[in-house]
């Protein structure tokens, strides 16, 4: 082989585009080649600062704030969960949530007590959000843990919304209904702006209890 | 007294839309980026492509490779739209640009090899003087590492053509690397005009 033909490939070679064939042959060519093995070095570090090229990084909520805007309108939404019958009784289990201000970043999920539900019945589950001032155009988030289903919308898995926080306590209410004894965690997140805070919260389903 | 979070009346389930698309955001964002030079116009040019996608979300259910798929999209509009909006339309003169580059000894020496600068200053400088269809491939290709299978579909054009293209792009901008003294010897300029 060339060595004129060997430095045609080598971006290819750097990339790793080529085949095993031709790879191994460019290589034990720039092997024996010192002057290939040099040109090698040089497209090495050209294809690094190629990919070192700085470009802006994308805002925090972008991804979610754009999808949202262009899917808005004409899809089904949750009822309002306040209204469910099980908002205002007595048997709601309180999560102790977090405390969200700015400039702080994604909460560990340490320490949060794993949360009980009966089996096939429904438990309003209901985590505490403390924020020290008002926050508007919040993005929320919650994933299903797959031992739990939001009651009525079984297919329910991940759903988002958009919202405020207001100063002082706020209280997220979910009627879960446990489905299986295996062992889960439920993941809410809020987001404004660059910050994010999860919160994961273990969840067991407890058989006989029902 | 704790606030009730009353919104759940706005809540929505997250789409398929939003699910298999969430995780190409910032890869189209970052091409957008590219193609736009402008954070903000990369921002409105994904929202654009973004709506322009929804309808089409039962297509998109059956696509396996979403990322160059969305690129094609995005791709197209940058040029047939975004592009002719905010700036002039595409020159012709690269072409000849282009057909020049086969007079072009496109071949590096061995020497040649060992003199071309590969500084990231240097690279980006290069790279601005290239022509944008030029730079565009080599943004796509090397940095953000579409492979060329892919800028077939995205940029419609035969994977034969695209490899000679890349290789006379990547030709041009080694020789800027070389040649260009204002890439080559940013730092010597007093020698040079004593020299001189």
């Amino acid at each position: 082989m060339r060595c004129q033909d060997v430095r045609n490939l080598l971006p290819e070679l750097v990339r790793g585009d080529l085949n095993p064939a031709a790879e191994a042959m460019l290589r034990a060519h720039v092997e024996d080649c010192r002057a290939c093995t040099g040109a090698l070095a040089r497209e090495q570090q050209l294809q690094a600062s190629l990919r070192a090229i700085p470009v802006a990084a994308m805002p925090a909520d972008f991804a979610a704030r754009a999808l949202r805007q262009a899917s808005g309108g004409g899809r089904p939404t949750l009822r309002r969960l306040v209204d469910h019958p099980l908002a205002l009784a007595a048997s709601i289990v309180m999560v102790c949530g977090m405390t969200f201000m700015l400039g702080r970043s994604l909460t560990p999920a340490a320490g949060m007590e794993t949360v009980s539900l009966p089996l096939g019945q429904t438990q309003m589950v209901a985590l505490k959000i403390d924020a020290p001032q008002a926050f508007e155009h919040v993005e929320f988030e919650v994933a299903l843990p797959s031992n739990v289903v939001l009651e009525g919308q079984p297919e329910l898995r991940e759903f988002a919304w958009s919202g405020q926080l207001r100063a002082g306590v706020n209280v997220l209410s979910l009627p879960l209904v446990g489905v299986d004894a295996a062992g889960g965690q439920l993941i809410a997140t809020v987001t404004y702006g660059n910050t994010k805070k999860s919160l994961r919260i273990p969840l067991s389903v407890a058989v006989g209890k029902g | 007294m704790a606030a009730i979070l009353s919104f759940w009346a706005n809540a929505r389930p997250k789409s398929d839309f939003e699910q298999r698309l969430a995780p190409h955001i910032e890869s189209l964002f970052r091409l957008a980026c590219r193609l736009t030079n402008d954070p903000l116009d990369a921002e409105e040019l994904v929202q654009e492509v973004l709506v322009k996608l929804y309808p089409r979300r039962d297509e998109l259910a059956n696509i396996e490779q979403i990322r160059p798929w969305a690129s094609r999209v995005l791709y197209r509009m940058f040029i047939d739209k975004w592009r002719r909006r905010k700036l002039e339309p595409l020159n012709e003169s690269e072409l000849p640009e282009e057909q020049n580059l086969d007079q072009v000894d496109a071949q590096l020496s061995a020497e040649d090899y060992l003199q071309l600068r590969t500084d990231l200053g240097a690279v980006q400088s290069a790279l601005n003087q290239l022509s944008e269809a030029h730079r565009t491939l080599i943004l796509m290709h090397d940095v953000e590492g579409y492979t060329l299978v892919e800028l077939e579909g995205i940029l419609d054009v035969p994977l034969g053509t695209l490899k000679s293209r890349v290789h006379r792009a990547r030709a041009r901008l080694k020789k800027l690397l070389l040649d260009d003294q204002s890439i080559a010897e940013p730092f010597d300029v007093r020698e040079r005009v004593s020299v001189k």
